[in-house]
C-alpha cells in the first residue's frame, strides 16, 4: 500500500531480540542471567547480540568467536536463528494489534507503526505512544524507538538511538540530521561512493540534490534516500493476525525430564492463554511437538472435554500426560500448536443454576482422558433393539449424542450382560418365564431364544435362554 | 489419656459416641425405604463414605444400591454415576429403567488395578458425582482410607462391590454389608458400620420390576389428526 509523506510512523527496533527471548522464557534465576551470553552468527562468524555482562568484559558486537572466547573463555553462546527473531515479532504485533491498527513487520528486529491514523483516537501523540510503551514493556524486550514521516527516517533514527516520539516537523529533522547513513538502507557500495564525495551523515547529504545523486547511485538507493528525504511515500503491506497460534521455544539446555520441562510449559501456557483471552476464545486441543536431539519430534496432543482458555487449567491436563511421558533423547525445542479455537458462547444461565457441576464434570472428565487414555472412557447408548446384544453401544464418551427420548422398552431387564453368552453350568430355579425373541432375521445376526429369569442356589439371579436345540445358555445377572 | 488411646484417635481409628450426636442427626442420614434395614442403620445410609457390598454377583445389590441413591432429597440432576470395571458389559436398558441418563453415565475401563483406584479417587474427590461403584477383588487399607477421605471430600457415595467368602473387618469404611438372597427376601447384615454397632440380618423384600409394573408406560405419541382412544381396563 502507497502512502503520502505526511503521515507519522513510529519505528521499534529490537536490539536483542533473541537474547531476550531467551532470558524471558527460559531463566528465572537472576545470577543466570548475569553471566556473560551472546548469539553467535555462524555465516559471518561474529557475535550479533550480547548482554550487559558480556559488553563489561570487553567483548563487542561484530567479533568473532576466536577473540570472544579469548576475552571470556566461559562465554554462554547461541546460535543464532531469524525464525526465532520472526515469532517474536509476530508476538509483538499480535500484542499491539489490541492498541494500534496498522503494524508493518520489518524482520528480523523491527515493527513498524502506523501512528498518523491513531492520533485523534488516542488524542495526540503522546497518550498513543505511553499505551503502546505499557504494553511493550509488558513483553520485556529492549527496544529503540523513533517518529518520523518516512519509514526510512524512523528507522535510521530508531537503530542509531537518537529517535524522538514526537509530531513537530522540525525536531524530528534535528534529530535526523545527526544520524550517520551506515544504519540506513542504502546499499553498500552506494554508501561507499557517497562516502567519496564525502557525505557521511544526513546533513550531508540534505545538501546535495536529488537530481545530482540519481546518476552516482542505483535506484534501490535512490529511493531510499528521497523516502529518507520525506520526498517519496512508503510501500508497506499490513500486517494480519493469524487465527492460528504458533510457539516455538529453543530450551537452553537438552532436558531429558519431562518434570523439568514445566517451567516452560507454564510460560508457553501463558502464552497462549493472553492469545485465546484477548480473541474471547477457547479451546479444546492443544498440541506440543516436543523435538528430540537424536530422534524425530515427539507429537503430544492434549484434550480437553469442555473448551478452556486459563493456563491453569491447561496444566492440570498437560501435567497429567507428562509424568507418563518419557523421551528417546533429550528435547531441545518444543513447539506449541493451537490451530482451532472457538469463540466462547455467552450463555445467560441462572448464576446460582447447576453449571458449576457441570463445569466440574468436564474437567473432571478431561483429567480422566489424559491421564487413562479417550478409549478408556466410555459412554453408553441404548438402540432399540429387541436382541440384547444390539441393545447396548458403546462408544467414546466425548462423541456421545443422546437422544432425549431415550427410554427403555422393558423392565426386566438384568443390570450386566455376558458379551458372549455361556454354556449354563449351575442347578438353577426358573422364576419366571419363558419369554420368546425372535428376530434380527434380516441382518445375519438372527436369533430364537426362550428367555427365563431363574435363581442359583446362592441366590444369584441370572437371565438364560433356551435355544430350540434345547440348549441353555446363561446372558445375564440382575445385580 | 491413655498414649496408645491417644494414638488411636489421632489415627481416627475410635469413632466415639460424643460425635455420633453432631453427625448422625436423623436428617443427614440417606434413608433406605426399608423400615427394619433404616433401624438397624440408625437411620440410613451415611450421606457421603465409602460403602462396602459382600455378596455373590446377582443378588440385586446394584438395584438396592441405585433405589437408595435416587431417594436423595438434594439431589441434582446432572451429577454423574461412574462405574469403573464392570465385571460384564453393563446394560443400557437396565439403567434407562433405573432412571439413570445415559448422559450422566461413565463407564471407565481401566487396565490396571491402580488405574482403577486412582480415577475412583479423582471421581469422589471431584465431588461431582452421584455414585461410583467398583468391583474389585482386594483391597488394601490404605487404598480404602484414601478412597473413604475422597468420598467424604466430595460428599459423595463409592460402593465397592466384592464377592470374596471371607469377610474382611476393621477396614475404614462407613459401612459393610452382607447380602443373601434367600427366595423373595434379602438378607442384610451389617458387619461395619460408623455410628454402631454391627448386627445381625434384616431381611427385607427386594422384587423383580416387572413389565407390568410402573416402569413400563409406553408414551403415547400424538400425530396430527389421529386421536388417541384409551380403552378403560
Amino acid at each position: 500500500m502507497q502512502f503520502d509523506t505526511r503521515s507519522l510512523w513510529i519505528y521499534l527496533h529490537f536490539t536483542r531480540l533473541q537474547l531476550n527471548v531467551i532470558e524471558h522464557s527460559q531463566i528465572s534465576d537472576p545470577k543466570v542471567i548475569s553471566e556473560p551470553r551472546a548469539i553467535y552468527e555462524v555465516k559471518h562468524n561474529q557475535l550479533v547480540q550480547i548482554n550487559a555482562a558480556a559488553q563489561a568484559r570487553g567483548i563487542q558486537i561484530g567479533m568473532g568467536l576466536a577473540s570472544a572466547s579469548l576475552l571470556y573463555p566461559d562465554l554462554a553462546l547461541h546460535e543464532y536463528r531469524p525464525e526465532v527473531e520472526n515469532n517474536t515479532l509476530e508476538h509483538l504485533a499480535n500484542a499491539l494489534y489490541l492498541l494500534t491498527s496498522d503494524i508493518v513487520l520489518a524482520p528480523p528486529q523491527g515493527l513498524i507503526l502506523r501512528a498518523q491514523n491513531m492520533l485523534s483516537l488516542y488524542g495526540g501523540i503522546k497518550p498513543y505512544w505511553q499505551v503502546i510503551q505499557q504494553c511493550l514493556s509488558k513483553q520485556g524486550y529492549e527496544y529503540q524507538s523513533a517518529a518520523a514521516f518516512s519509514i526510512q527516517a524512523a528507522k535510521l533514527m530508531a537503530k542509531h538511538g537518537t529517535g524522538v516520539i514526537t509530531e513537530e516537523r522540525s525536531t524530528i529533522n534535528d534529530a535526523l540530521q545527526i544520524c550517520a547513513l551506515s544504519l540506513s538502507d542504502i546499499e553498500l557500495k552506494d554508501l561507499e561512493k557517497l562516502k567519496r564525495i564525502g557525505i557521511h551523515s544526513m546533513a550531508e547529504l540534505n545538501r546535495v540534490p536529488l537530481s545530482e545523486l540519481a546518476n552516482r547511485l542505483s535506484r534501490v538507493s535512490l529511493d531510499v534516500v528521497s523516502e529518507l528525504r520525506g520526498q517519496a511515500p512508503s510501500r508497506v503491506s499490513f500486517f494480519k493476525p493469524l487465527s492460528q497460534y504458533d510457539d516455538y521455544i529453543e530450551l537452553l539446555y537438552d532436558i531429558s525430564l519431562a518434570d523439568k520441562l514445566r517451567p516452560v510449559i507454564i510460560h508457553a501456557l501463558n502464552k497462549l492463554s493472553d492469545f485465546l483471552y484477548v480473541r474471547n476464545a477457547r479451546c479444546l486441543q492443544i498440541h506440543i511437538d516436543f523435538y528430540q536431539r537424536e530422534h524425530a519430534p515427539l507429537p503430544v496432543t492434549f484434550d480437553s472435554a469442555m473448551p478452556i482458555y486459563r493456563s491453569a487449567d491447561w496444566l492440570s491436563i498437560i501435567e497429567l500426560k507428562l509424568e507418563q511421558l518419557s523421551f528417546q533423547s533429550p528435547v531441545y525445542a518444543l513447539k506449541l500448536r493451537c490451530h482451532r479455537h472457538e469463540v466462547a458462547e455467552l450463555t445467560h444461565d441462572d448464576f446460582f443454576a447447576s453449571k458449576s457441576t457441570h463445569v466440574a464434570a468436564m474437567s473432571l472428565l478431561s483429567r480422566l482422558m489424559s491421564k487413562l487414555g479417550e478409549h478408556k472412557i466410555c459412554g453408553l447408548k441404548f438402540v432399540e433393539d429387541f436382541r440384547p446384544e444390539q441393545g447396548t453401544l458403546t462408544s467414546a464418551h466425548l462423541n456421545t449424542v443422546h437422544e432425549k427420548s431415550e427410554q427403555s422398552i422393558f423392565a426386566d431387564r438384568p443390570g450386566l450382560l455376558l458379551r458372549q453368552p455361556q454354556p449354563l453350568d449351575k442347578k438353577v430355579k426358573v422364576l419366571k418365564g419363558p419369554e420368546r425373541i425372535v428376530c434380527g432375521w434380516w441382518d445375519d445376526n438372527s436369533i430364537s431364544r426362550d428367555y427365563y429369569i431363574g435363581q442359583s442356589e446362592q441366590g444369584q439371579q441370572i437371565w438364560m435362554f433356551k435355544t430350540p436345540e434345547q440348549q441353555w445358555y446363561l446372558h445375564g445377572y440382575f445385580v | 489419656m491413655n498414649p496408645l488411646l491417644h494414638e488411636l484417635e489421632s489415627k481416627q481409628w475410635i469413632w466415639t459416641a460424643a460425635k455420633a450426636k453432631q453427625t448422625s442427626a436423623q436428617s443427614t442420614r440417606l434413608e433406605t425405604g426399608y423400615e427394619a434395614l433404616d433401624k438397624a442403620l440408625s437411620g440410613g445410609f451415611p450421606s457421603a463414605g465409602m460403602i462396602h457390598i459382600n455378596s455373590y454377583l446377582g443378588c440385586g445389590e446394584l438395584r438396592l444400591m441405585l433405589e437408595v441413591l435416587q431417594k436423595k432429597i438434594s439431589r441434582t440432576r446432572d451429577k454423574l454415576w461412574i462405574f469403573i470395571a464392570p465385571p460384564f458389559q453393563l446394560n443400557a436398558e437396565f439403567l434407562l429403567s433405573e432412571n439413570i441418563s445415559l448422559e450422566q453415565l461413565v463407564v471407565i475401563y481401566p487396565d490396571t488395578d491402580d488405574e482403577a483406584l486412582w480415577s475412583a479417587e479423582q471421581c469422589a474427590k471431584s465431588g461431582v458425582c452421584e455414585g461410583i461403584f467398583i468391583w474389585q477383588k482386594k483391597l488394601l487399607h490404605t487404598q480404602i482410607r484414601k478412597l473413604e477421605l475422597a468420598t467424604l471430600h466430595g460428599a459423595s457415595h463409592c460402593f465397592w462391590f466384592d464377592n470374596s467368602e471371607h469377610a474382611t473387618s476393621n477396614l475404614p469404611l462407613s459401612l459393610s454389608l452382607s447380602l443373601r438372597r434367600e427366595n423373595e427376601q434379602l438378607q442384610v447384615k451389617i458387619n461395619k458400620q460408623k455410628v454402631g454397632w454391627a448386627k445381625p440380618s434384616v431381611s427385607i423384600k427386594l422384587p423383580f420390576k416387572c413389565r407390568t409394573g410402573p416402569a413400563f408406560r409406553p408414551k403415547p405419541i400424538p400425530i396430527g389428526s389421529v386421536v388417541n382412544i384409551h380403552a378403560k381396563r
